[in-house]
């Protein structure tokens, strides 16, 4: 009796633990849980199974196993786990169920396949919400609120799997239920495994579609200053002329012309990156042909901002495809985007700003992790700069002045050792 | 209310045409154009002005030099860098860029610098508030920059203080606020105390250099540290918060 009484305390333990958030324990405390969880579990496999107390028990064995497994992984591996040993326990709650169930076999077959199901799919529906059911583990799969639908072709071959499982061992006692428990655990896992892998093939496609248009890109943005550098000697021949000719005012208006394409040019020349230079043109050119205007205020040149160019150029060009796509209204193509990107104690900052006039609300729920995506344009652009300014211990937010939105992105630079970090 | 303003540009070609660009603006009134740092030195020595336009590529030494040397001797004079080189990046110098200005000079760009200028000198009222969104432990918040009252740091935790409400903020750090709220006139008076330097109603000694502010809509004081003193002094007089 004492034996059943301490599997059942250890498995009532052992949700709250999990449910509590268990990473705020040491390392020490929760090795302790984990070897008094999984004697208990051993010393369950020998008593025998009678009634409800013999169900509970064999129950808390199966479950302590898995629970010892997941507490022996390190901490930041350790929320995977946990939301993998939830859904088996969501599962195994079911199973005794099974049991009081009318009795029959095919009640039994479907709730086990309903526990199944559960398992299988927690994972997905906590990663479509972003929420772990314990509050202090929030957290989000890599791109999971950007997989297509067959991404749940992996959970199905999970379920398969249980089914041949079940198939193979129905029977009756401790023994159906120990590996029914463990027939759960495949589930979860093996659609973990697929959202892992399908996102990871979805961010491949991506950097390879931007990797062609960034070429694209520097290759134009060559061409403009090269033509440019073409002009001159056209330019200097037409200003002699004019001024040769004593027509003085039309010279004034031709100078300026020519200062005027030699400024657009020049807000961008400081970026050290021709790739984000070329960009910033591109948008520029893309603003113009909509009717409206990009000015930049260019005075860092982001030579040691702690992400690459290419990441750079993804932050800086969703930012301002973004203010683009906003760009909807005559109100909002009169008013334009403005870029700043400065430097300010040993950060870049990007500032993007346009005119706004929608729900304040709605950008701060972009933030939330795990905000759908999929229906809503400007949150994919977003939620990707948020994912890599992260990434570098940078901040992205909004700040909001009368009818205008200004994201403003904030990347740490590299320290100079040399100069030594400042206080 | 002019605006005194000294131009320094060993180019007169380009001293004209900033003479030009700013001519549009009636409140900027040039009182000296220099062509050497000498120049503009011996000038300040008898005179003062509150901006100066700062070329960058002088011909004896660079605008750099000239603006490290006024910080230590003229440190309430405003800068504004001038440069003809587009892709001038200098290290270790943080350009704002409404105090850096590339030649020819963009009339949008300079409508911008001046409209700084003039907020800094205190002679255009602050624009109206902005608002700048928060991570709470609650989650995402759009809060009005006027609204709060400061941010306090107590057991390692930082609280959004706003009047008759107190909020935990969920994992940015006080350098990262302050960094995110200087902009909106906040100040970092003390390493646990980041405060709005618009509800300051009074700073005070309470007792032999423990100094404190009083805070609008705040009814605890708020401890300064001694050697945050004078630079929030300096800040509320540039501010026009308090008369002091």
């Amino acid at each position: 009796m004492f034996w059943e009484a301490a599997t059942v305390f250890l498995w009532c333990a052992g949700t709250l633990f999990l449910m509590g958030g268990a990473a705020e324990l040491g390392r020490i405390p929760r090795l302790l849980l984990a070897a008094a969880g999984g004697a208990a579990a051993v010393c369950c496999l020998f008593l025998p199974v009678e009634g409800t107390v013999g169900m509970l028990t064999a129950l808390g064995c199966g479950w302590a196993l898995f629970l010892m497994a997941g507490l022996l992984l390190f901490k930041d591996r350790l929320r995977l786990v946990f939301n993998w040993l939830l859904s088996v326990q969501l599962g195994t709650l079911l199973l005794p169920a099974a049991r009081f169930g009318p009795g029959s076999e095919i009640w039994e077959y479907a709730f086990y396949t309903t526990a199944a199901l559960l398992a299988a799919l927690s994972p997905f529906v906590w990663s479509r919400t972003g929420q772990l059911p314990h509050g202090k583990m929030t957290g989000q799969f890599p791109g999971a609120a950007e997989l297509p639908l067959w991404a749940l072709l992996f959970p199905a071959a999970g379920l398969l799997w249980q089914a041949v499982i079940f198939a193979l061992i129905r029977g009756d006692g401790l023994s159906t239920l120990f590996l029914g428990t463990l027939a759960l655990a495949p589930a979860p896992l093996l659609s973990l495994l697929g959202f892992r892998l399908t996102s990871e093939l979805l961010e491949s496609n991506r950097r390879e579609r931007e990797m062609g248009r960034w070429q694209q890109e520097s290759r134009d943005y060559m061409s403009v200053i090269r033509a440019q550098r073409h002009d001159y000697n056209f330019h200097l021949h037409a200003v002699v002329g004019l001024i040769e000719n004593g027509e003085y005012e039309e010279c004034r208006r031709y100078l300026e012309k020519m200062a005027g394409e030699a400024a657009d040019v020049n807000d961008i020349m400081p970026v050290s990156d021709a790739v984000v230079g070329s960009m910033l043109h591109n948008m520029r050119q893309e603003a113009r042909k909509r009717g409206s205007n990009i000015t930049y205020d260019i005075t860092y040149d982001m030579a040691d901002v702690l992400c690459n160019g290419f990441e750079c150029n993804k932050i800086i060009g969703n930012l301002l495809q973004n203010a683009l796509d906003a760009l909807t209204t005559r109100e909002a193509l009169e008013r334009g985007i403005h870029m700043a990107i400065f430097k300010r104690r040993g950060n870049t900052v990007i500032t993007v700003e346009n005119y706004f006039d929608g729900d304040k609300d709605q950008i701060a729920r972009v933030f939330e992790p795990g905000y759908s995506t999929k229906h809503r344009h400007e949150g994919i652009g977003l939620s990707m700069v948020l994912r890599t300014v992260r990434q570098y211990g940078g901040r992205v937010y909004p700040e909001f002045e009368e009818d205008l939105i200004r994201f403003v992105v904030n990347i740490p630079n590299k320290v100079n050792l040399s100069e030594g970090e400042e206080k | 209310m002019t605006i005194k303003t000294l131009l320094l540009d060993d180019d007169i070609p380009s001293q004209k045409a900033a003479c030009a660009a700013l001519a549009a603006f009636p409140q900027i009134k040039i009182a000296g154009r220099f062509r050497t740092g000498e120049e503009l030195f011996t000038y300040l020595e008898h005179n003062d002005a509150q901006l100066l336009f700062l070329d960058i590529e002088l011909q004896e030494e660079l605008g750099f030099q000239v603006a490290e040397r006024l910080r230590r001797s003229h440190p309430e004079l405003l800068i504004v860098f001038l440069t003809g080189h587009a892709s001038y990046a200098i290290d270790g110098y943080d350009f704002q860029p409404v105090n850096f200005l590339t030649k020819p000079i963009n009339r949008t760009k300079l409508e911008n610098t001046v409209r700084e200028v003039e907020r800094r000198l205190g002679s255009r009222p602050r624009q109206k508030s902005a608002q700048v969104m928060f991570h709470l432990a609650q989650g995402y918040r759009i809060v009005d920059v006027d609204d709060v009252c400061l941010i306090e740091r107590q057991d390692r935790k930082n609280y959004l203080v706003l009047p008759g409400e107190r909020v935990r903020i969920a994992c940015d750090t006080m350098r990262e606020l302050e960094e995110m709220l200087e902009p909106h006139d906040f100040f970092l008076c003390h390493q646990s105390y980041l405060i709005s330097l618009h509800r300051v109603k009074q700073v005070r000694d309470a007792r032999r250099q423990l100094y404190e502010a009083v805070l609008e809509g705040c009814e605890q004081p708020v401890p300064v540290s001694r050697n945050r003193y004078l630079e929030l002094l300096a800040r509320l007089r540039e501010l026009g918060v308090l008369r002091l």
